[in-house]
């Protein structure tokens, strides 16, 4: 076989349709195709030489990690009430089991639709002339099978503990897990995750913002939740509510309109980069002649720091070329005689 | 209008008008039927704008610029409106940092 060094123009309609349909199947909310994936279940199983494994279906993996780990412990007696209890919703299986009855959440090597990201590829490389041998062939399909089929699957000597599609995903136009207003992915058994633009975060961060405190967003481990989080309480509330240090003002009678009385705060933060935002007036004042303020935030490395010392500098340093780079080569250009 | 080293800077909101040497650019901006928007309000609806035929915005990799053939009146529905004077002009986007350490535009 030779070396291709291009795509033919069929090819490239057909790579379309190739990453259309798998990323369909790798997204799809609906029902799992049970029977499909109990057929390439048995399959595999007869290939390796096991006997037919007992299947059990749950709604989600956190489901499948309280079953199994129930098993573990030695409190499901068989695949019959294992099977019962996978029909049960997340909550009603918490009730099932003692209070500090606590899974582990359990992974798994086999992801199902989660997996077609790269099944997709060798099927593909198929479809344009690549030749596989046939027993990989085989268990290549299987795995096409099962991804079309349902989500992750824990494989055992004598069961698969198979999980039902979610029913919903949620995501932000990268692609990435994202729902401000509820959870980024939903299972049919009541489980939930939540994430902001691929962050995966705590329920209250989403559900209730209101109960977030500085308390809880400084004692975040995590610095991706931790910036959520921040995001979530507001930028503006945080800088004030923790105490944050006004490190410059400006006079009122600053020749700079807009700048007249603004300040450069500064919130250092554990492992991350300090937050910096100028708090400034609002040149034209509301209908009823007050005046708002407003905080914008900066870099603080522009001007070589100048930004995160001198207020100027900072509100300087906000006016960009196209490209984000610095408009103003010195912050001292920026002198404006009108603002409204 | 006061000058500064000879260069003209108006701010309205978060548009900035910056006199330049020239027009470098050359691919127009689409404009409105009747009216040269330099920035639209993606929440309000607003837009700052020169509602005459003076004015034209030219695409740039680089910069934004502003064409001014005679003096034009910069207008927002909330915001007080300048005469600006003819001209050429850059028009600098206001941005704010992010935690991904990157600007990002700043909606009016």
């Amino acid at each position: 076989m030779s070396k291709i060094e291009k795509l033919t123009p069929q090819q490239e309609l057909d790579l379309k349709e190739y990453h259309d349909t798998y990323l369909k199947f790798g997204l799809s909310c609906e029902p799992a195709d049970k029977a499909a994936a109990e057929s390439a279940f048995s399959h595999i199983y007869a290939i390796h030489n096991l006997k037919e494994p007992n299947i059990i279906w749950v709604d989600s993996p956190m489901s499948a990690s309280y079953l199994i780990h129930a098993c573990e412990k030695g409190k499901i007696k068989n695949f019959d009430e294992m099977r019962k209890l996978g029909k049960l919703s997340l909550q009603e299986l918490k009730d099932h089991f003692p209070k500090n009855f606590k899974p582990d959440y359990k992974s798994t090597y086999f992801w199902g639709q989660q997996d077609l990201y790269w099944v997709a590829f060798y099927k593909f490389c198929e479809h344009i002339g690549v030749e596989y041998e046939a027993e990989k062939l085989e268990k290549l399909n299987l795995m096409d099978a099962i991804g079309k089929s349902c989500m992750w699957f824990y494989v055992f000597e004598n069961a698969v503990v198979a999980c039902n599609r979610p029913e919903s995903i949620s995501m932000n136009d990268r692609n990435q897990l994202h729902n401000e207003t509820g959870p980024s992915v939903s299972f049919r058994d009541g489980f939930k995750i939540y994430n902001i633009n691929g962050v995966r975060i705590p329920e209250l961060v989403v559900m209730n913002p209101e109960l977030i405190t500085v308390d809880m967003i400084e004692s975040e481990q995590n610095a991706e939740v931790r910036r959520v989080m921040t995001q979530r309480y507001g930028y503006e509330r945080y800088l004030l509510d923790s105490g944050a240090e006004v490190v410059h003002e400006l006079p009122e009678n600053y020749f700079i309109k807009g700048l007249q009385t603004a300040k450069l705060l500064i919130k250092e933060r554990n492992e991350d980069t300090p937050v910096v935002m100028i708090d400034c007036l609002n040149s034209t004042p509301e209908p009823d002649g007050t005046i708002k303020r407003y905080m914008i935030r900066v870099d603080p490395t522009a001007y070589e720091g100048e930004a995160s010392k001198n207020v100027h500098a900072a509100m300087a340093s906000t006016w960009r070329n196209e490209d984000g780079t610095l408009y103003f080569k010195n912050w001292n250009e920026y002198r404006p005689q009108f603002e409204s | 209008m006061k000058k500064d080293n000879e260069r003209i800077i108006i701010r309205q909101g978060d548009v900035l008008l910056v006199s330049n040497k020239g027009i470098e650019n050359t691919e127009k901006e689409n404009g409105d039927q009747h009216r040269t928007v330099l920035a639209h309000g993606e929440v309000t609806g607003h837009a700052h704008a020169f509602y005459d035929d003076s004015a034209t915005v030219y695409k740039g990799e680089k910069i934004r610029q502003l064409k001014l053939v005679t003096e034009g009146l910069l207008k927002h529905e909330e915001h007080s409106h300048p005469v600006v004077p003819k001209g050429s002009y850059d028009l600098p986007r206001q941005t704010q940092w992010t935690d991904d350490n990157e600007p990002i535009k700043v909606a009016d």
